[in-house]
């Protein structure tokens, strides 16, 4: 052994001692290093634990202020602070609300409830700033001017705030206390503008629920209550103690003309002008009245009453409203006129359905009885009702069974006393009787089975046309169909096509068919009117006017009539024998149509002493009982073959 | 148990006896005597060396760790000031073990076993703190409680009404602050 290795001398001690020392505290150092990472991670840990909660409350929990007082809790606990409080923003973004928890619901709250609602008083002030500022805001030092203690002691510590994010708006500021005067933690305050876009969650998912609520009962385009609303309302009001009821149903008469002639802009806004109207005749007409206005359709409102004094104001509502809408509206620089015509309905102790329905059968007959009036449902309305109801599956089914027939009148020419042709005329055979025109036509335009039943009639009338010309006892012979054009078979787009190919098809003259319209067809679209009447004349066939002098014959319209025949009515014809008034109307105008070049026919023509007065005062061609009765094409044969009466 | 009261330990025996006596304790014991502030130890190992100190300074075991535990806040208080600042008497910082302190060392020691202590206010303006543990180091609380007094230069009366090495099942300590040092908290 080398002796020199074995000396221990005091300094080589001094010197080990000295490595030792160093090994000694580097590896202190080494710890000191390690612990500041292993707080760093576990501050992480804690930040990420806390992010996660957060972001879970939000988008979890269905309430809002649940998820704040959890929030306030967790964030207490995180940042060492005692107190805390939130401060909602309102929608202007001007005012501030400071959350009121039920101091009731604690379960799990209970520390966060200690901090909130006792010992400290926040001020708006620091809120405030947040606001203005839109960043997070620490006060080291407060004063009073930020909080004060609830006893009105001293209050000595520290706050701060932040924003809770709703997109890129403020959508309440959270505030938080500690007892400690602690220096600006700008980690922490960085950590809390990510808390704040984590809880804006709640608070977006709160306002677009609440949107979704609103548009789940409101009508987007007037903002009033939708079907949906009053349906839960009327339900709400039927379910209370007995009391009047009422329904009120609103139809704009010509909301369909307008719409499609103007526009959908155009309807739109008649319609928001209409809602305005109606809610300022309500406000000022219903006195103590409770109501609720609704949109429930296209051009469909409806007001539910309540704590109504007696019938009588609830048909003054609704009279006050119509007459409000007959005032024009000022649309697209024109004056609009939309008429209403209202349908109302009264009960005590009514189904929300039965009042619904007998408003709307009310209405119906409102509209039925020439629209911009208001009817009160009676009793008789819904057996009227429901006949008709009976009436529109039996007709539906009609056509499928044959009930329908066509029979014909024969027209006659005055002058020479010749067959000059028949007007078809519907027949409805019915569970064994005949159903009167007048009983089913109405309903069949109105439900549209008139367009049907007009296809089956021309088919029928083809048919028969052809049998006639067979019948004929010489070909020259000039026989003439007439029939019936409804308004709604009128303003089908394909009218005159389809007819034209029809008789194209069945190869039948067009000179063979005569069209009967009434004056209102004419004149409700007179353009079309003369555009189509006008095509079809140009290929032969013939326009006539149907009950002439019953309607509003304008003297305007009547110079560029593109017709060929003017039918007078027969309540003229058959009055004219005894009264003066009528004789002299007919005679009227059979001078108009000899100026205007047309022909004319004589309706309900019962005797001879007409019929002779008829001849004197030269109408052209005449019809009725005294030539002969309505009747199947087989019974009318024998009269062709004979061409005379 | 944390390898840090290890660290405290040998650093205290080595300030005010010498590194010999460490040396001499860790023959007697029969422990490592390697430990990182880091690491975790058998409590078996810490008895031991009490133990140890014991017989060497031929004083009793308790006295070992009150005289540790005085010591060792002493020195905390230099290591880890932060913990301390936030209090201004011995007594806030004794309310504030479970609140506050204890948390901070789970931060640092993932696992930390810390021990939870009942605090009550007596009616006497004295304060009871209840201690249950199956180390059962209620001497070396005894040894913190005086060590956090005289950091915060205010001075504490403990004494222990139950004790666990007495057969009780928790040990009980009341304290009181003398009126200035009490109204300081």
């Amino acid at each position: 052994m080398n002796p020199t290795d074995t000396i221990v001398s005091a300094e080589n001690i001094a010197r080990l001692m000295r490595q030792l020392e160093r090994e000694r505290q580097a590896r202190r150092d080494a710890e000191a290093i390690s612990e500041r990472s292993l707080r760093e991670l576990y501050k992480q840990k804690e930040d990420a634990h806390l992010i996660a909660r957060i972001a879970s409350l939000a988008n979890e929990d269905p309430e809002v202020e649940s998820v704040f007082r959890h929030a306030l809790d967790a964030i207490c606990k995180h940042a060492e602070c005692t107190h805390a409080s939130a401060f909602l923003v309102s929608p202007d973004h001007e005012e501030l609300k400071q959350i009121q928890f039920d101091p009731t619901d604690d379960v799990g709250f209970s520390s966060a409830k200690t901090r909130i609602e006792n010992h400290i008083v926040f001020d708006l002030r620091l809120p405030k700033i947040v606001l203005a500022e839109k960043r997070p805001i620490w006060i080291e030092h407060l004063d009073e001017a930020f909080a004060r203690a609830r006893d009105d002691g001293p209050c000595s510590g520290s706050l701060f705030a932040f924003p809770v994010m709703v997109g890129s708006t403020i959508g309440a500021v959270l505030v938080f206390y500690s007892l400690a005067e602690r220096p600006v933690d700008q980690k922490l305050l960085d950590f809390l503008v990510q808390i704040g876009i984590q809880l804006g969650r709640a608070l977006e998912r709160r306002n677009s629920d609440v949107l979704l609520r609103y548009e789940a009962r409101h009508d987007p385009l007037t903002n009033l209550a939708n079907r949906r609303q009053f349906q839960e309302s009327l339900a709400q009001a039927i379910d209370a103690p007995p009391a009047l009821v009422a329904v009120l149903l609103i139809d704009l008469d010509r909301f369909k003309i307008i719409n499609d002639s103007l526009g959908h802009n155009a309807g739109d806004e008649l319609l928001i002008a209409a809602a305005r109207r109606i809610e300022q005749v309500l406000a000022e007409n219903t006195k103590n009245m409770r109501y609720l206005l609704a949109r429930i359709g296209g051009d469909e409102f409806t007001i539910l009453l309540e704590n109504i004094p007696e019938e009588a104001a609830a048909f003054q509502l609704a009279e006050a409203i119509r007459r409000k809408m007959n005032e024009p509206y000022r649309l697209h620089e024109s004056s609009i006129y939309s008429p209403a015509s209202l349908g109302l309905a009264l009960g005590k102790d009514s189904s929300a359905e039965d009042l619904m329905r007998n408003a709307d059968i009310a209405l119906y007959r409102a509209k039925l009885h020439g629209r911009g009036r208001t009817e009160i449902f009676e009793q008789a309305m819904h057996t009227a009702a429901v006949d008709q109801l009976k009436l529109e599956s039996n007709l539906r089914n009609a056509l499928a069974s044959g009930e329908f027939a066509v029979h014909y009148q024969p027209i006659f020419n005055l002058e020479t006393g010749k067959l000059q042709g028949f007007e078809a005329l519907i027949r409805w055979h019915h569970e064994g009787r005949l159903v009167p025109p007048e009983d089913f036509i109405p309903l069949c335009e109105e439900t549209g089975v008139i367009v049907y039943i007009g296809e089956w009639v021309l088919d029928r009338i083809c048919d028969d046309i052809k049998v006639m010309e067979v019948a004929k006892p010489h070909v020259d012979m000039a026989l003439t169909v007439s029939i019936n054009i409804s308004p709604r078979q009128f303003m089908q787009d394909n009218f005159a096509d389809y007819l034209l190919q029809k008789l194209h098809e069945e190869n039948i003259p067009p000179s063979k068919l005569c069209l009967e319209v009434t004056e209102a067809v004419m004149v409700k679209d007179f353009v079309r009117a003369q555009i189509i009447f006008g095509a079809l004349r140009s290929h032969g066939i013939k326009i006539g006017i149907d009950d002439f002098g019953k309607g509003y014959s304008s003297l305007n319209y009547l110079r560029q009539l593109p017709a060929d025949v003017l039918k007078i009515d027969g309540s003229f014809i058959s009055a004219m024998a005894v009264d003066k008034n009528s004789y002299e109307v007919v005679d009227l105008i059979l001078q108009l149509a000899k100026r205007l070049s047309l022909k004319t026919i004589a309706e309900g023509i019962e005797d001879e002493a007409v019929d002779r007065l008829l001849r004197e005062m030269g109408c052209n061609c005449g019809q009725g009982y005294y030539y002969g009765k309505p009747a199947p094409l087989s019974q009318v044969l024998e009269m062709i073959a004979i061409g005379r009466k | 148990m944390k390898g840090i009261i290890f660290n405290l330990l040998e650093d205290i025996v080595r300030q005010h006896h010498g590194l010999d006596v460490w040396e001499a304790m860790l023959d007697l014991s029969g422990a490592s005597g390697i430990y990182t502030s880091l690491g975790n130890y058998s409590d078996e190992e810490i008895f031991s060396l009490v133990g140890a100190a014991s017989k060497i300074l031929e004083i009793p075991p308790a006295d070992v760790l009150r005289w540790f535990g005085r010591h060792a806040i002493a020195e905390l208080s230099v290591r880890m000031p932060e913990m301390f600042n936030v209090h201004v008497s011995s007594r806030a910082f004794i309310l504030n073990v479970n609140r506050a302190i204890h948390p901070e060392v789970r931060k640092l020691y993932s696992g930390a076993d810390c021990p939870y202590f009942n605090f009550q206010d007596a009616p006497d303006g004295s304060l009871t703190m209840g201690y249950r543990s199956s180390r059962r180091l209620c001497h070396l609380a005894e040894g913190f409680i005086a060590g956090a007094a005289q950091v915060y230069c205010d001075s504490v009366e403990s004494r222990q009404d139950k004790c666990m090495h007495h057969g009780d099942d928790h040990c009980l300590f009341v304290l009181n602050w003398p009126k200035a040092a009490a109204s300081a908290s």
